[in-house]
């Protein structure tokens, strides 16, 4: 059936009204519901955590909710120490994340270290990792732009460890960090 | 676009046209940069080798998807810059914008409520999403000479194109991140991409636009005077297409297999309906 209508002609204020609808929503997609979300984040973003070693190795928990306030998260294990980064969510000029990002993705081609296991929870609220025999300097990551999480292992020679660890303990010392302790 | 001068090949030739083209353009563009932004840490522990194979497989998927609407891209005689703008959008623009939406949601769920957790955005929230930003594309193009005879004929193939290089884009983003996370085994992984959101989640974006953007053509060309009844039902058809979406959002989330593949074969009927529909309502 050939229904053809021609009135439907398009004028140039509909297709103009069009485009306003359009970055309307966009803005609201794009910048509106990003910002709600921001307003809508727990202040006490930086939280005091911890690693533990034991026999079995090197394991830190990130307990429920954690990553999600923190917005960006760095485990970092260096054979029996742990430590824990928390920062404030990306997008704060002000958080390293970005650059630990950076440092962390030229490392791919390294010696992996044995990590028994990294986990996440479905909701990418917790993280737990172990690694046990860790015969290379071996950093465990989760990182969250806020509203996602990425995580996985790498694992870097001495060298390269070397490279990486003044930028480590840079952020060390601008963040809560315990060493060693129970998680 | 019926009604509009066109024995012209494709020109913008009215302020309003450029507009359009302009936002599609600078939307996806936009998109673009925010997806590599989010995908390049990935991208950067995969390897450009592993990521390119999977883009290169995606891609081709794609490309065999679309094969089966050529007879409705013909009759409506389809333009090719319309062509490239569905793609952009769907891809680029859409994905991009309802990543940022979808991800704010979620975390605005998780800070008002501890019981609003990733289902609930999952399941009510982004197929609501996903589906108006995918649709902003299709109205957008109806407002152009993107197709010699719009209809619904033309509105499937350019819901068609918006679903397919959303769905291509996503699994690829996806893909890469499953690299990532068992970067021992990257083909593995992209055989099991392959078979879990290819295969077996093959008529999801892609029957979903189809079917709203085939309802938008048939909407445009109906008489002005049955407009109303008309805007009716596809509202009715957008809203249904949220509610399947929503279930097989669930039905993965949750794991159950076989409801996932109902609701996979509930997309497949829809777009063989909507393609009948949509053939049988444009002139040929």
């Amino acid at each position: 059936m050939a229904v053809t209508d021609r009135s439907w002609r398009p004028g140039t204020r509909a297709q103009w009204s069009a485009v306003v609808v359009t970055l309307v929503v966009a803005a609201v997609f794009a910048i509106g519901l990003p910002r709600l979300a921001e307003s809508t984040a727990p202040q006490d973003e930086i939280i005091p955590a911890g690693g533990r070693v034991d026999e079995g190795g090197v394991s830190v928990e990130v307990p429920a909710g954690w990553v999600r306030k923190a917005g960006a998260v760095v485990l970092a294990i260096d054979k029996g120490s742990a430590g824990l980064l928390l920062f404030p969510p990306a997008g704060d000029p002000t958080s390293p994340a970005d650059a630990v990002t950076t440092t962390a993705a030229t490392f791919t081609d390294a010696t992996i270290g044995e990590v028994t296991e990294f986990t996440t929870d479905s909701g990418l609220d917790a993280a737990s990792v172990t690694v046990t025999d860790a015969t290379a300097t071996t950093v465990l990551y989760a990182f969250s732009d806020g509203t996602d999480l990425a995580s996985g292992q790498l694992s870097v020679t001495p060298d390269e460890w070397a490279t990486l660890q003044p930028e480590v303990e840079t952020m060390l010392r601008t963040v809560e960090f315990t060493e060693g302790s129970g998680s | 676009m019926n009604g509009t001068d066109t024995s012209r090949s494709w020109i913008v030739a009215r302020s309003g046209q450029l507009a359009i083209v302009v936002t599609i353009a600078a939307l996806s563009v936009l998109g673009a940069i925010g997806l590599w932004d989010g995908m390049s840490f990935d991208v950067g522990v995969v390897g450009p080798t592993w990521s390119a194979i999977a883009a290169a497989v995606w891609l081709a998927y794609g490309a065999l998807l679309l094969v089966f609407f050529v007879r409705p891209a013909r009759r409506a005689q389809v333009l090719g810059a319309g062509v490239l703008l569905a793609l952009a959008w769907g891809g680029l623009a859409a994905l991009d914008l309802a990543a940022q939406a979808n991800g704010a949601a979620e975390t605005i769920a998780s800070n008002v409520s501890d019981g609003l957790d990733e289902t609930w955005t999952n399941v009510f929230v982004a197929p609501a999403i996903e589906e108006t930003v995918k649709t902003l594309g299709i109205v957008l193009l109806a407002f152009l000479p993107a197709a010699r005879r719009f209809g619904p004929a033309a509105g499937l193939v350019f819901g068609a194109l918006v679903g397919v290089s959303f769905q291509v884009l996503e699994n690829e983003i996806y893909t890469v991140h499953e690299m990532f996370k068992a970067p021992d085994e990257p083909g593995l992984v992209l055989v099991e991409m392959l078979f879990i959101r290819g295969l077996v989640g093959v008529f999801s974006h892609i029957a979903y636009s189809g079917a709203i953007g085939a309802a938008i053509g048939w909407l445009l060309i109906g008489p002005v005077a049955d407009r109303r009844h008309r805007l009716g039902v596809t509202i009715g058809v957008f809203v249904l297409m949220v509610l399947l979406h929503s279930w097989s959002n669930w039905a993965s989330h949750e794991q159950e297999v076989l409801m996932y593949l109902l609701t996979m074969g509930v997309g497949l009927a829809v777009l063989i309906v909507t393609a009948r529909f949509a053939l049988s309502r444009s002139p040929s």
